[in-house]
């Protein structure tokens, strides 16, 4: 244990890893600033959810129906005494070009103007709701999906293969009116782009540099300091390996903790989800230019639960992948950049194939393609076909990297230390 | 008892250690060889760094390779090239290293300032390493070597960096410390075991060349080396024929130590040979490959 620690303190106290960790959170931090300007908007919506609730049926229309014909008409009372117009929508009220709003009305008055645009547009398409889901069709998206990669032959086969899961699902998810739930509209604010691909993708990269660079350097620590030979032939011996390799794996999640929980602490502290933590993630409402229909009934914070999962198993994988680097490689700047290269190999991996064959899809089944689209993780996507996606990808990756963390532990006992 | 039985290493097709054959019993050991006759080579099996191509290296009978941990807890060791950690104190470094030999942190805390008080760095016990000398790294060296207090003591080249007074200071220690353990030095300065080693190892194309005591080892040259003053111009056609072992100049002339297996002239002076000679004699060939 004594052992242990003094290996994690060694990449704690790392002035590059602690540089770096401040340097990513300040990234992240920035990264919520320049989009906080959604900030008011959400929690304006988070206002909708609170009074109608999140669940759309014929009663909550009716509500929001009444409630919006009444602010409406209190909005046509307001701009009848300034300009002496009336509006059939707010749509209407807002295309209007004859005046300058803000010289116009009083900032409570724009701030209830806002608040029946709101009304009108969730209210619109929660009343258009079971009709826009119904115009979505699995298939063809799956076939513009294909087109747009230019998949075909056996590749296109197999996904073919896999339609009936697709509608299915998509059944499953109008039977049990999981569509029909209020959500931040993806198609306005863009928010899963923004938490699962902006801030997801961001805090994985980072992770990831952390955790090639905390791992080679804890690896590489005594061979760059040409301490080896005293270490190795102490009592505790060849162990050390183990030791630093559960060393740099603790200091790993360590650190893709602090930069999780702080990161998303304020993410969500400016965008506030109060009313939409147990609202289905394949809410029509999240489908914005994306398609994002989850393969399983999650909520939002399931979704985040295992997206979060998904993200502390990549990086423990990819410090499999430094360690077995760096069992070999005993420079720990080589093993980054050896890393690197390793890393842009396995992403351009499909380009080897033709686009027709089935290797060019499991070609995309690595946690390279992973940690780059974090925004549809599992998602129903053509190119990924199973809903077994990530387990399949993380489960074969893992097996291979702990067999060869396991043939390295054993060579490393067993060779010399010249 | 430390035996090192049969022991030949080779890295790939390239052999460097043939057929050793070693026996350590209490005492120190000089194990005297010019750089490259694989000294740190059989060092680094002596310490499990290295496995033997052939052979086995037994202690108290059992292999050391089998006994693991519990020959390794036994073994003081300092490395040819001591690397040690730039941003840490001695303190610390040692506390490290003694968790690594399983010594309880209590134990170390006692340990650690009467070890740097040892080896007279008491007054840089809290001062960074990467502002120490070349001696006083060396220092910290062996008192690491000695955290555990060892069964077995192997010093690589231990005295580099260090100045006369501490070389003496040094050897000292060692005879103090060899009473009741294994110590075996490794070195290709012949002063450096000339005075404490009770034995001394000399290695010679990969095999072991002589093992015994340096009065035995110095009786392999006796009626050979001698002493005689000639005018300078005389010394390269001198060298020629005989092997210099020390030369100096005295009186406007030149002193010459050498060895002659011919016999002796008048003028020549009959001196007892010295360790030093005998590796000069024995080493002779690399000695000019070296120089070529």
């Amino acid at each position: 244990m004594r052992i242990l620690l003094y290996e994690i303190r060694k990449a704690i106290l790392s002035p590059v890893i602690l540089a770096l960790t401040v340097i990513f959170l300040g990234f992240n931090f920035f990264l919520i600033y320049v989009n906080s300007n959604i900030k008011d908007d959400l929690l304006s919506i988070n206002q909708l959810a609170h009074t109608y609730g999140t669940e759309i049926n014929d009663e909550m229309l009716q509500e929001m129906k009444s409630n919006y014909e009444a602010s409406l008409a209190q909005v046509n009372d307001i701009t009848k005494k300034a300009v002496s117009k009336t509006y059939e929508s707010m749509d209407a009220f807002y295309s209007d070009r004859s005046f300058y709003v803000p010289e116009t009305f009083s900032e409570e008055e724009i701030q209830f103007f806002n608040y029946t645009s709101l009304l009108e547009f969730y209210y619109f398409n929660s009343f258009h709701l079971e009709e826009s889901y119904l115009s979505f069709d699995p298939i063809k998206i799956a076939e513009y999906e294909m087109k747009i990669y230019g998949i075909s032959g056996p590749a296109a086969e197999l996904i073919r293969n896999q339609y009936d899961n697709f509608v299915e699902r998509f059944n499953e998810v109008k039977d049990n009116n999981e569509y029909k739930h209020l959500f931040p509209a993806q198609s306005i604010w863009d928010t899963h782009v923004l938490l699962f691909k902006t801030m997801f993708k961001s805090l994985l990269i980072e992770s990831l540099i952390l955790t090639v660079l905390i791992t080679a350097y804890v690896m590489n620590f005594e061979f760059d300091r040409g301490t080896y030979l005293l270490t190795y032939s102490s009592k505790r011996g060849r162990r050390l390996w183990l030791d630093k390799f559960y060393a740099a794996l603790i200091a790993n999640v360590s650190i893709l903790s602090i930069l999780m929980v702080v990161s998303l602490t304020v993410y969500f502290s400016v965008f506030s989800y109060k009313e939409f933590w147990h609202v289905p993630i394949s809410s029509y409402f999240n489908a914005g230019k994306e398609w994002f229909m989850s393969w399983w009934n999650l909520s939002f914070f399931d979704y985040l639960a295992a997206a979060v999962i998904l993200a502390y198993l990549l990086i423990i994988l990819f410090t499999l992948m430094t360690v077995v680097l760096a069992r070999w490689i005993r420079n720990s700047y080589l093993v980054f950049f050896t890393f690197l290269c390793l890393f842009g190999v396995i992403f351009i991996n499909q380009a080897v194939f033709p686009s027709s064959s089935i290797l060019f899809l499991l070609g995309s089944f690595t946690p390279v393609h992973l940690i780059l689209n974090s925004f549809v993780w599992f998602m129903q996507r053509a190119l990924t076909f199973t809903a077994y996606y990530e387990s399949i990808t993380v489960l074969a990756w893992f097996v291979i990297f702990l067999l060869a963390v396991l043939y390295c532990a054993n060579s490393f006992r067993k060779c010399d230390l010249k | 008892m430390l035996t090192v039985n049969n022991v030949s290493k080779k890295y790939g097709n390239d052999s460097v250690l043939e057929d050793i054959h070693l026996e350590f019993s209490n005492g120190v050991y000089g194990l005297l060889a010019p750089n490259g006759a694989g000294k740190t080579t059989l060092i680094k099996m002596l310490t499990t760094l290295l496995y033997p191509t052939k052979g086995e290296i037994l202690y108290d009978g059992q292999n050391i390779f089998s006994m693991g941990e519990n020959y390794r807890k036994l073994i003081g060791y300092l490395p040819q090239a001591f690397g040690y950690y730039k941003n840490y104190n001695p303190y610390q470094y040692l506390q490290y290293l003694a968790a690594l030999k399983g010594i309880s942190k209590q134990a170390a805390n006692e340990k650690i300032p009467k070890l740097l008080k040892h080896v007279a760095l008491e007054d840089a016990i809290k001062k960074k390493m990467r502002k120490f000398s070349g001696g006083m790294i060396q220092r910290v060296g062996i008192a690491q070597a000695m955290l555990n207090d060892p069964k077995i003591l192997i010093l690589d080249e231990p005295t580099a960096g260090l100045d006369p007074k501490e070389r003496v200071r040094f050897r000292n220690l060692l005879s103090d410390l060899a009473r009741d353990r294994i110590v075996i030095l490794s070195t290709h300065i012949v002063s450096d075991v000339e005075s404490i080693a009770n034995q001394i190892i000399m290695i010679k194309d990969k095999q072991v060349l002589f093992k015994d005591t340096i009065q035995a080892i110095c009786q392999k040259l006796n009626s050979k080396v001698y002493e005689t003053e000639m005018e300078f111009e005389q010394v390269s056609k001198f060298r020629e024929r005989y092997l210099s072992l020390s030369e100096r100049q005295e009186n406007g002339r030149m002193r010459i130590r050498f060895i002659s297996e011919e016999g002796a002239s008048s003028n020549w002076n009959q001196v007892s040979p010295t360790l030093e000679d005998v590796f000069l004699f024995e080493y002779r060939d690399l000695t000019l490959e070296q120089e070529q």
